[in-house]
């Protein structure tokens, strides 16, 4: 299994610019989320490394072989890259049965026609789809379908295998199911997974590192956790963990070595981080994730339950101070009244503190509201 | 060096002069000289040994040459080509005009453009062989016609053959008979020409007869018309009804109702039920009866066979070719006036070439000559004002 | 400086390297070296034809000249440059202005009918339970594959009565005394009616496949919605197959627009005449001939407008791909009741617009006096010996006669050749333009492969004619007919081949990419069998048009070398039998060509829309 190396890669259509020298890492074995809104660039880096689509600058290789170069000159088709790719919309071959449809990449690769049968019937059983092997692709409902797409795209066992955004056509529960499938699929096959999707939750379940995205630039490459917990920039905060991170906009002033005076929330409070850091401006925005802002009668602050959203393992409670309104998730069930008074405090290491016109992570570490 | 410049340009000019002095005559031109007088036998064996075994090409409007029984009586071998006659003259611009041979011999209609494009433009030429020169019009010699056909006004008698239901061409022109059917005269050459020749004085004096004895008083010039042609012409023209196929206007009279009239090609007139059809120059209408227009046979001035062209030409005037090309059709008359027409078409009314000379407008090449383009842009405008 | 110089060097040599790359990258993939291809064939191939045009409409002729020098007392002489050709027509309304408003209304009705008739057949069949799909199906596309002037002689048979022209009693008063009024008979509704149905196909075969291609998940989706039926029509259907009805107004708009036999014939004895008839008497007449090129510039400024009003809708980048290769069940429409009626008033319609012709095509052969079935005879059929009578050197009876089957084998050689060069030319510009969608060069190459179309025949064929003075070589041979054929039928196979790659979408090309099906693998194992039938149409449509052309091969071959200049020699000997027995055999083969090519594929021109 090769590891994947993007250097410099750009696409450019006219003066649009869809993909922003990118510089990307791809462990052999890993699975790769490439995550951002539509239009950022995510769908096109996939294709670019597939070879579906040509960069207009830049160099990608699989281990040592260049697979593309600009300078270069080379540019390698995406069938001599070994790669498998499995599309939104499946596209499957209508008028193929789902036999052919597998066995169509394995005869294009030649292979001994015992071999194909061996290896259509092998994939029809591990994605159980035995009994469809006749049919064609409008006979089959849509996760059937979706099925058959892997199997097609798994059959001739490329070593790295792309996947542009293969669930956002299914029901919510199917998602979930192909979801657990697709994790056992990667450890099974032990291949690369280069994956491309807009659902946060889909890159935070599935990969082992996250590539976050948006207008065409890298904003974040990192696992999930990380992602999550220490997020590079605002972009990547807000765009990741649902609920949302609270941002709140404060003043910040240094204070000792690795410490700063915060204004926060009208409050004054103490920002204490694990190393020391710079502010370059005191417009700060804090970020903290809605599990670090327990409720109780003994909270630091003071605000009225704006909106209570109770689902049962665990409620979001919207709180209302001041103007802002924050989020909060406690564990169980709980139900405020509309506009009922409660407390709250600022809990846990992992508050963030951001540079709020360049947007990128200044500092984590913990709040202290000052009495 | 300027002198010398000089003198290089005149030589220049000259040369490029001097040859169309020298070659005054074309190989072509002197072939067609020779073959004039030259006896069948002669002239069969100058072709057979010029063309060998290739084959000899016609453009002919008429697709009725395509016989071989010019092949079977001389072994040469014939390709036709059949254009309506504006493609022939665009093929002769654009081949003989290029000089790429394209065809040998070229039968083809219209006086008018005849005279006036193809051989003022030197793409064609003539050939009356001396033989027949005694038994042809001296008027339809140069250019040569081959063959006439008439179109002839018809009406549906509605059974009874002396219905006598038009006896005057006036009447064509009256709403009471509306609907003529004839063939628009912006396609159709003959019928253009037809109208032209029509304005000369001939049948201006002949239509004022027929106006007299059918409206009981002279034609009066009100001015809103040139001539009592040009009046006859509107009137015709408004009060008909343009259709675009002989055979469909045969069709029409045949199978319409008793008064229903209409111009067509005589020989149409047996592909229908002609029982209820009265041909109306039997009636004797006063005025003409039809229109009568030739075909044109010539040489091609670029040809490359043209002993193997003035045989073929000969074969037409003679009466074997004749017969064996248009022969046993109605309203087709040899221009050679000891070919009579065939039993077949007699069976049908017809009559010889000399009974149409009077009652039908013949295309009037000098007349038309004359008066063409105002005549044309008149009936033009008629025509598309109907 | 040394330094300095090798640095600008070595910026020159990146550079050079630089584009060198860029080219390589862009010809490196398949759908760019198409568009480029056929862009420079096509511009090759189109502008000079329309070069000739505008040069024709603005040099005066001999002929010409010598009109204007005696009307005009102009001094011009052949050759001389003008604008007189477009000064005379353009400021003249009888001849210009009116018969151009006659062609635009009717070519609006046509394509009107033409849309309603097969679109609302379309639907019958595409979404609908209706009986005899299949019958109805291959019956339907019969009136475009008999020349446009049979229908409208049905027409007149059928309609004619004794108070209309000379009073010809025709099917519909014999049989009820019914008198329908002349309007009727003759003039703009009788022609708009027969090119809107002689060409109805086009508009089945462009609608009905993009229905049946189109996933039924999206009419779906809006019942659950509740839209009402008229609404999804509206709303949801209507905008989908937009690009196929473009497609047909197009093609439909412009064929009416050059069309001159119907309008001739049912029009003009009702006094109602149409630019293309104008034009043919401007063309055929060497003193107007220029003002015919004026005015071909104008139906071809037309269809340009037509085809930009098209392109602006398939260049936007509003994707119209329907086939995913995730595929929805189809669902029918159950007519319950209504279907016995619905299916009898369909066979009533279509026995009369595409059984009736061909009966009476089959009975005239057969009389030896036209319209009087007791004189039936099979002579003209099986004589073994010449006709005789007449019919002199007519030869033998159709089913023996040598000449026949020469002309016959002649047009069904060149038919196919051009048929399967264009119908090939038509899926790799529709292959390119898809793929290239949005981009200007995908916008030119779709543009000019239209071009053709709008050039009339006869002019099309003076063009060729012209060209083969200049190389000699090609002067009567197959070639050039297969040339000019291939050319002037480009635009058939273009659009069938464009609007199906459209509905492909990228994603069902790329999977195979993927797994290294070479390019040629890709287009003959994927593309070509999903959208089999559409392709199948875009060489079926150019066969049958090939077959019965006269006017654009009429200059450019000897008689006898196919079939429909050996039919215009029957006509004139007044051998009608013969010639409608040579119509029964054109429609005839043409009908074989389809029905074999449905039993060998499973596609025809009807279904060609695209199941499975």
């Amino acid at each position: 299994m090769p590891k994947i190396t993007l250097t410099n890669v750009t696409k450019q259509w006219g003066k649009f610019i869809g993909v922003n020298n990118l510089n990307l890492e791809i462990e052999d074995g890993a699975f790769v989320t490439l995550l951002g809104s539509s239009g950022c660039g995510k769908t096109t880096t996939l294709r670019m490394i597939a070879g579906l689509e040509t960069p207009t600058e830049g160099e990608i290789r699989f281990d040592d072989r260049i697979v593309f170069s600009s300078k270069k000159n080379i540019n390698i088709p995406p069938a001599r890259r070994e790669v498998g790719f499995l599309f939104q919309n499946y596209a499957l071959w209508p008028h193929m049965t789902v036999t052919q449809n597998i066995a169509f990449g394995l005869e294009t690769l030649k292979w001994r026609k015992d071999d194909i049968k061996a290896r259509v019937a092998e994939m029809l059983r591990i994605m159980r789809i035995e009994q469809f092997a006749q049919r064609y692709p409008a006979e089959l409902s849509g996760g059937q379908q979706q099925r058959v797409a892997i199997a097609r795209t798994l059959a001739p066992k490329p070593r790295v295998l792309f996947m542009d955004e293969p669930l956002s056509n299914l029901d919510a529960k199917l998602r979930g199911e192909m979801r657990t499938e697709l994790k056992r699929l990667h450890k099974d096959t032990a291949s690369t997974f280069v994956y491309v999707t807009h659902d946060q939750l889909e890159a935070m379940t599935l990969s082992s590192k996250i590539c976050m995205m948006n207008e065409g630039v890298l904003q974040q490459y990192a696992p999930p956790l990380e992602v999550y917990n220490h997020p590079a920039n605002l972009f990547v905060a807000d765009f990741v963990g649902n609920p949302s991170m609270n941002i709140v906009e404060a003043v910040a002033k240094k204070g000792a070595p690795a410490a700063a005076e915060i204004d926060f929330l009208g409050r004054k409070a103490l920002f204490e981080a694990g190393a020391d850091f710079d502010l370059d401006s005191e417009n700060v925005s804090v970020g903290i994730r809605p599990e670090f802002l327990p409720i109780s009668p003994a909270g630091d602050i003071e605000g009225l339950a704006y909106s209570t959203l109770p689902a049962g393992m665990e409620t979001t409670v919207k709180i209302k101070v001041g103007d802002t309104i924050l989020s909060s998730v406690v564990f169980g069930a709980i139900d405020y009244e509309t506009d009922e008074p409660i407390r709250f405090s600022v809990s846990g290491s992992g508050i963030l503190l951001f540079d709020r016109s360049s947007g990128q992570n200044i500092a984590v570490g913990r709040l202290t509201i000052l009495k | 060096m300027k002198k010398t410049a000089l003198l290089a340009a005149m030589i220049l000019c000259l040369s490029l002069l001097i040859p169309t002095f020298a070659s005054a005559e074309t190989d072509v031109q002197k072939a067609i000289a020779e073959a004039a007088s030259m006896s069948w036998d002669e002239l069969l064996a100058k072709a057979q040994a010029e063309i060998g075994d290739n084959e000899l090409h016609i453009y002919s409007n008429t697709s009725r040459v395509k016989e071989d029984t010019f092949t079977a009586k001389t072994g040469i071998k014939i390709v036709t080509q059949n254009p309506n006659d504006s493609q022939i003259y665009e093929m002769l611009e654009q081949e003989v005009g290029n000089n790429v041979y394209g065809a040998d011999v070229v039968l083809l209609q219209d006086c008018f453009m005849l005279t006036n494009f193809a051989i003022a433009s030197g793409w064609l030429e003539n050939y009356t062989p001396e033989e027949y020169k005694a038994c042809i019009l001296e008027s339809d010699q140069n250019p040569l016609v081959v063959v006439y056909l008439n179109r002839l006004f018809f009406y549906n008698d509605g059974g009874s053959k002396d219905a006598r239901l038009f006896t005057n061409v006036w009447q064509f022109t009256e709403p009471e008979f509306k609907g003529t059917e004839f063939k628009n005269p912006m396609d159709e050459k003959s019928s253009m020409n037809f109208l032209i020749s029509l304005t000369s004085e001939k049948w201006q004096a002949r239509l004022a007869e027929a106006y007299k004895s059918y409206y009981g008083k002279d034609w009066e010039n009100t001015g809103a018309f040139a001539n009592i042609s040009y009046e006859w012409i509107y009137k015709f023209l408004m009060n008909c009804t343009f259709v675009s196929k002989d055979s469909t206007i045969a069709s029409d009279i045949a199978g319409g109702a008793a008064g229903s009239s209409g111009l067509f090609v005589f020989s149409k007139l047996r592909s229908v039920d002609a029982s209820n059809i009265t041909v109306c120059a039997n009636d004797g209408i006063e005025g003409f009866a039809g229109l009568m227009y030739p075909i044109y046979g010539m040489v091609a001035a670029n040809a490359k066979y043209p002993y193997a062209a003035c045989l073929y030409i000969n074969y037409l005037l003679s009466e074997e070719g004749y017969n064996n090309i248009f022969g046993s059709q109605m309203g087709t008359y040899s221009v050679n006036n000891t070919i009579g027409i065939s039993e077949n078409a007699k069976s049908y009314g017809d009559q010889p070439l000399s009974f149409w000379q009077d009652c039908l407008v013949f295309e009037d090449a000098e007349h038309v000559q004359n008066v063409y383009f105002e005549a044309f842009d008149q009936i033009q405008q008629w025509c598309a004002s109907k | 400086m040394v330094q300095a110089m090798n640095k600008s060097d070595k910026k020159g040599q990146k550079r050079v390297g630089n584009l060198l790359y860029a080219v390589k990258s862009y010809f490196s993939v398949q759908a760019n070296v198409l568009i480029v291809l056929f862009a420079v064939l096509l511009l090759v191939l189109t502008v000079y034809p329309i070069y000739s045009v505008i040069r024709s409409s603005m040099t005066v002729g001999k002929m010409e000249a010598m009109k204007y020098n005696q009307l005009l007392h102009t001094k011009l002489s052949d050759g001389d440059l003008t604008f007189l050709n477009f000064q005379t027509l353009l400021t003249d309304k009888a001849s210009f202005w009116k018969p151009l408003w006659n062609s635009l209304r009717m070519s609006a009705y046509a394509s009107l009918i033409a849309i309603l008739v097969g679109g609302t057949f379309a639907f019958l069949i595409t979404r609908t339970d209706i009986h005899f799909k299949k019958f109805f199906s291959s019956v339907f596309i019969f009136p475009y594959i008999m020349p446009s002037w049979t229908l409208a002689l049905v027409w007149k048979n059928v309609f004619a009565n004794s108070r209309v022209g000379t009073g010809v009693v025709g099917m519909l008063e014999s049989l009820t005394g019914i008198c329908v009024p002349p309007w009727v008979v003759y003039g703009i509704f009788p022609c708009a009616l027969v090119m809107g149905i002689h060409y109805a196909p086009f508009a089945y075969i462009l609608i009905g496949g993009t229905l049946r291609n189109m996933d039924a998940n999206l009419e779906e989706a809006a019942t659950i919605l509740q839209a009402s039926r008229g609404r999804i029509l509206r709303k949801i259907t209507v905008p989908i197959v937009m690009p196929a009805l473009f497609s047909t107004v197009l093609l439909v708009f412009s064929s009416t627009m050059a069309s001159y036999a119907v309008p001739v014939f049912v029009g003009s004895p009702g006094n109602f005449f149409v630019l293309s008839t104008r034009l043919s008497s401007l063309y055929n007449t060497m003193a107007t001939k220029g003002q015919a090129f004026v005015m071909t510039i104008v139906l071809i400024l037309f269809g340009v407008m037509l085809l930009g009003i098209n392109l602006w809708f398939t260049g936007k980048r509003k994707s119209f791909t329907t086939v995913t290769g995730k595929s929805g069940q189809v669902s029918y429409i159950r007519l319950g009741k209504a279907n016995k009626i619905v299916a009898a008033v369909l066979a009533i319609v279509l026995f009369f617009i595409a059984i009736f012709p061909i009966i009476s095509f089959a009975l005239e052969s057969m009389c030896e006096v036209q319209g009087d079935y007791s004189t039936l005879t099979l002579k003209y059929w099986l004589s073994r010996e010449d006709i005789g009578g007449f019919a002199v050197n007519a030869g033998h009876g159709i089913l023996f006669n040598g000449m026949i089957w020469q002309a016959l084998w002649g047009s069904l050689k060149l038919s196919l050749i051009v048929s399967l060069i264009v119908g090939t030319c038509g899926i790799l510009i529709g292959y390119a333009v898809a793929r290239k969608r949005g981009t200007r060069l995908a916008g030119l190459v779709s543009g000019l492969a239209f071009f053709p179309y709008l050039v009339p025949s006869m002019a099309f064929g003076a063009i060729f004619l012209a060209v083969s003075t200049r190389l000699t070589f090609l002067r009567g041979t197959l070639l050039l007919l297969v040339i000019v054929g291939a050319i002037k039928y480009l635009p058939f196979a273009s659009r069938s081949g464009t609007n199906s790659m459209m509905q492909l979408s990228g994603e069902i090309e790329e999977a195979a990419v993927i797994v290294g099906a070479s390019w040629l693998k890709r287009m003959l194992r994927i593309l070509f069998p999903i959208q089999k039938s559409s392709f199948i149409s875009g060489y079926l449509l150019p066969f049958i048009s090939c077959m019965r052309e006269l006017s654009l091969f009429v200059l450019l071959t000897t008689s006898g070398t196919l079939i429909t200049t050996l039919l215009s020699y029957f006509d004139e000997k007044a051998v009608t039998q013969m010639s409608n027995g040579i119509n029964l055999l054109i429609v005839i083969i043409v009908l074989l060509v389809n029905f074999t090519i449905n039993k060998l594929t499973g596609a025809s021109i009807d279904k060609g829309v695209g199941g499975n």
